[in-house]
């Protein structure tokens, strides 16, 4: 098991950050996000001819008084939304340090923070096998989140994991906010699904791809039998020279790009996170510059 | 092909310990990894590789192995047999003086030298020729010359001497080429039976040719008259030989045959013989064979008259009040310098002699007393000299120096002979017994280096020593009184002053019969203004007689050397002779030994081979080179 400890300080700097979401807003009443249609919130949007059955409470006065004709005022309608992580808790996720499971974890923390801090809910699901089990449920403000975040430290890594298997099955929402996917994506085609499926409930989609530096970059020669962490029947053997890593370094340039090829098909957004990088890089700079913050 | 070393080659298990190494090194290594899916994918992005690159896994491999392989090898140093290769030629030729025997009027030498050119002529084109004559020493005429006609010239100059010759020296300077160059053919040509190994080839030149000589020749007053004695050899039979006694009343004189007998002389035994004659003086008396043999040379040998010599004139001042005190030691040295014969010792005291002076004498002693002012043109003798002395004496007091304890062996000194091998030190400690002496008190002295020490204490102060002085005079110093030792009753006192009496009153030479290869003393008598020397071959030297009291001379020529004695004042030139006979060992041919030298040799091979392997080791080395440049990079690359 992997400790999750909270650096306030550093979810404090998050403050100043928020998502940048693209689709149509359809969360609850009460949240920080405008939406496109208008609501009651105390900001002022435009004005409207008066039409039967319309709330006369909504009528501008002061603009009758003027123009004789009958106006009335629309103001922004403002949602509060859903953010939704998925997180891959595989083997292969925690092998070796279990550094890319840290990663995985405390990016988990620091967007759940980021999302409670623009008053919007947030809830942690962690994809096992063919499942998706809710580690954190539907929090909202701080003080929830605090009670709530040290859930994630009893999340097990372990076994195989199979994403579009766990994620279509569950409620992902519609068009309520944001969806994030923390993965090692080391598979087939097995994320195409999940990311079509959460693409076409219309929610904002964020693909973050964790690699270890041994992983994208191998140190290893010489002759080696290499054994899955997830299947033990699965192995490799090759005597590991500059060739191979050549072609190595390809299929990881492969993967990464079909990965985000793909998300970017379907407007979502990818990222690469090597697992030995500081949060404050990756949420200052790597995010931001990506426009997934703003 | 064989090996030089064939120990290098157990370089060569260094094979299998590599290939175990690389068996061991080529086992897979099994881990764990977070997936293999990377890894499986990277399949598809390898691309096809030509056949023999899948031996670049084996590279290293086989490098390694090449390397060890050629580096065994090298060691080893191997030898590749070449048909009609070129060789090495060294020679070792005899100079000696039997080489210069002769056989139907040609000189062993010159049939030694036919023999080498004969090896020059049936060398393969190519070949290297080195010679050492071995004369009375070893030297190199030529090496790594490989200009036939040239070695040739370089042979035809050389002729033999009349001295034994260093066969030792030519056969190590011999070993250490051959150590260098195991491919050298080596030949020794000479006209003695050397024991030789199969590394050297012994190519003998003497003809069986027989040759006489004389051995332990001698003459003495017999009968009213001289008896020439001696043996003659015969070295290869059995001869009757008639020897003969010729007599010259003057040393350059013509001889007149005096004496003559015929002995058998049985083969390589010494046959005495006597020449009884009624001459009762001589200044040159010759004993010859009359026989016609392979070497003339040694058929002659030629004696002068060892008592034809100056009489000895010599002053004795004694110190006045010693006489006085009745402590006076003069008689000591008196008795020995009579006793050392042909000397008139004149005594007189201090007090007379710084009255009157003297003169006329060859030689002043000075008993514990110095004069004023030195004699000149004599010798003089400073005995316990203290004071008085100009600077013309070269010596300097410093102290007396007398042991503290009055009583046991702590009350005296033991002074050491001499060990110097110079030429006027073995004539000064001649026929000395070397028995200790006790000396209680002594000068000790500030003596240039000129002078050579007899006696010595400690190895720091020279108690007695003998050099010229500032006069250019012959000086000896005692540095005690006779009295003050227990010398006066020793027999090498009598010797010693006998030696320093012959030192005192030189004759040019000290001794006349030679034999080839001494070397000969030639004294600077006083006045002399210079030496000419003459050998038997007439070549004239002038001898450097400036601030030197003896010559040394070597003699590499038999016969008879002339001394021309030029003096201060004379007109006349003083002629002296001395006579250099051949070495008995010279004489016979039958003398040798073993000239052996370490090592096999290999046998008609040439080393060219083994050389430009050298180029190919280096292309090997550059390759190893390369091939570590190359892994760097790829190092480089995947960091």
């Amino acid at each position: 098991m992997h400790e999750l400890v909270i650096n306030e300080a550093f979810l404090q700097r998050l403050e100043v950050l928020q998502t940048a979401l693209k689709n149509n807003i359809a969360g609850m009443f009460g949240g920080n996000h405008k939406s496109k249609t208008f609501g009651s919130s105390c900001e002022f949007s435009d004005y409207r001819n008066y039409m039967p059955g319309d709330d006369i409470t909504k009528i501008d006065w002061n603009a009758y008084a003027r123009f004789e004709s009958l106006y009335l005022k629309l103001y922004l309608d403002e949602r509060q939304l859903h953010t939704k992580i998925y997180i891959d808790v595989s083997r292969s996720m925690a092998f070796g340090s279990g550094q890319k499971a840290q990663t995985a974890l405390e990016m988990a923390a620091a967007l759940a923070y980021l999302s409670v801090c623009e008053l919007d809910r947030v809830s942690v699901y962690a994809v096992h096998d063919s499942e998706v089990t809710e580690v954190i449920s539907s929090v909202a403000g701080k003080e929830r989140f605090y009670a709530e975040i040290g859930k994630l430290n009893e999340i097990t890594f372990g076994g195989d994991c199979f994403l579009s298997d766990g994620i279509l099955p569950s409620d992902v929402g519609y068009g309520d906010g944001l969806s994030v996917v923390i993965s090692d994506f080391l598979t087939d085609n097995d994320y195409e699904n999940a990311i079509d499926h959460l693409a076409d409930k219309k929610r904002d989609l964020l693909c973050v791809q964790v690699l270890s530096a041994e992983e994208l970059n191998p140190k290893v020669r010489g002759k080696n039998i290499f054994h899955d962490s997830e299947n033990e029947g699965r192995t490799y053997r090759r005597n590991i020279n500059k060739d191979i890593i050549k072609a190595y370094r390809a299929a990881v340039r492969y993967v990464q790009e079909r990965l985000q090829n793909y998300c970017a098909a379907r407007g979502a957004q990818y990222m690469l996170v090597q697992d030995d990088r500081p949060m404050e890089e990756i949420f200052f700079e790597r995010l931001t510059m990506a426009g997934v913050l703003q | 092909m064989s090996f030089y070393y064939p120990l290098g080659l157990l370089g060569l298990i260094g094979i299998p310990v590599i290939v175990f190494i690389y068996i061991i090194k080529s086992k897979y290594t099994e881990q764990t990894v977070s997936s293999t899916y990377l890894w499986e994918l990277s399949e598809k992005f390898l691309k096809r590789r030509k056949p023999i690159s899948k031996l670049t896994g084996i590279v290293s491999l086989l490098l390694q192995l090449f390397a060890v392989l050629i580096v065994s090898v090298s060691i080893a140093h191997p030898v590749f047999t070449v048909p009609d290769s070129a060789n090495d030629v060294y020679i070792i030729l005899d100079g000696s003086a039997s080489m210069n025997m002769q056989a139907g009027g040609v000189t062993r030498f010159a049939a030694a030298q036919k023999r080498v050119n004969r090896i020059i002529d049936k060398a393969r084109e190519g070949s290297s020729y080195s010679l050492v004559l071995a004369g009375d020493t070893a030297q190199v005429v030529f090496e790594g010359v490989t200009d036939k006609e040239q070695a040739k010239v370089f042979v035809s100059a050389l002729s033999a001497g009349w001295t034994a010759s260093d066969c030792a020296s030519a056969m190590t300077m011999a070993q250490e080429y051959f150590d260098a160059n195991r491919s050298a053919v080596m030949y020794l040509v000479t006209d003695k039976p050397y024991e030789v190994n199969d590394a050297l080839t012994l190519i003998d030149v003497s003809g069986g040719e027989n040759n006489i000589a004389f051995a332990d020749y001698d003459y003495e007053p017999a009968d009213g008259g001289l008896c020439g004695t001696g043996h003659v050899i015969s070295y290869a039979r059995d001869e009757v030989v008639t020897v003969e006694m010729w007599i010259a009343d003057e040393r350059q004189g013509a001889a007149e045959r005096v004496a003559q007998t015929q002995v058998l002389a049985v083969k390589g035994q010494p046959t005495p013989f006597s020449l009884p004659s009624s001459h009762t003086q001589f200044a040159r008396l010759e004993l010859r064979i009359a026989a016609s043999d392979a070497m003339a040379e040694d058929n002659l040998v030629v004696m002068y008259d060892r008592e034809k010599a100056q009489v000895r004139r010599v002053l004795l001042v004694r110190n006045a009040e010693d006489i006085k005190d009745e402590t006076d030691d003069s008689a000591y040295l008196r008795f020995a310098m009579a006793a050392a014969g042909k000397a008139e010792v004149d005594v007189t005291d201090s007090e007379t002699y710084a009255a009157q002076g003297a003169q006329g004498y060859g030689m002043y002693v000075f008993n514990g007393y110095t004069p004023d002012e030195l004699p000149q043109n004599a010798s003089v003798w400073l005995i316990d000299a203290i004071d008085g002395a100009d600077e013309k004496t070269g010596v300097s007091y410093r102290d007396h120096f007398t042991p503290r304890d009055q009583e046991g062996p702590g009350s005296y000194v033991v002074p050491e002979y001499t060990r110097d091998t110079t030429a006027l030190a073995a004539m000064l400690t001649k026929d000395l017994v070397r028995r200790p002496i006790a000396v209680r008190t002594y000068a000790q002295y500030s003596a240039a280096r000129t002078f050579t020490p007899v006696l010595t204490v400690n190895g720091e102060d020279h108690i007695v020593f003998a050099g010229l002085n500032k006069n250019s005079d012959r000086q000896v110093v005692f540095g005690f009184r006779i009295k003050d030792s227990d010398f006066g009753f020793r027999d090498d006192f009598l010797i010693l002053v006998h030696n320093l009496m012959e030192y005192s009153f030189p004759s040019v030479l000290g001794q006349t019969d030679y034999v080839c290869g001494d070397t000969m003393a030639v004294n600077v008598v006083p006045g002399c203004e210079g030496i000419v020397l003459t050998s038997p071959s007439g070549k004239s030297t002038t001898l450097d007689t400036i601030g030197n009291d003896v010559c040394e001379v070597a003699l590499h020529e038999t016969g008879t050397y002339t001394l021309a004695v030029k003096r201060q004042g004379s007109n006349d030139t003083e002629i002296v002779s001395a006579f250099a006979s051949v070495p008995e060992s010279e004489s016979r041919s039958d003398a040798g030994g073993a000239m052996l030298l370490s090592g096999e040799r290999e046998f008609a091979y040439s080393d060219g081979f083994y050389d430009k392997l050298i180029v190919f080791f280096i292309a090997i080395a550059v390759l190893l080179l390369a091939d570590w440049g190359v892994y760097c990079y790829e190092q480089y690359q995947l960091r």
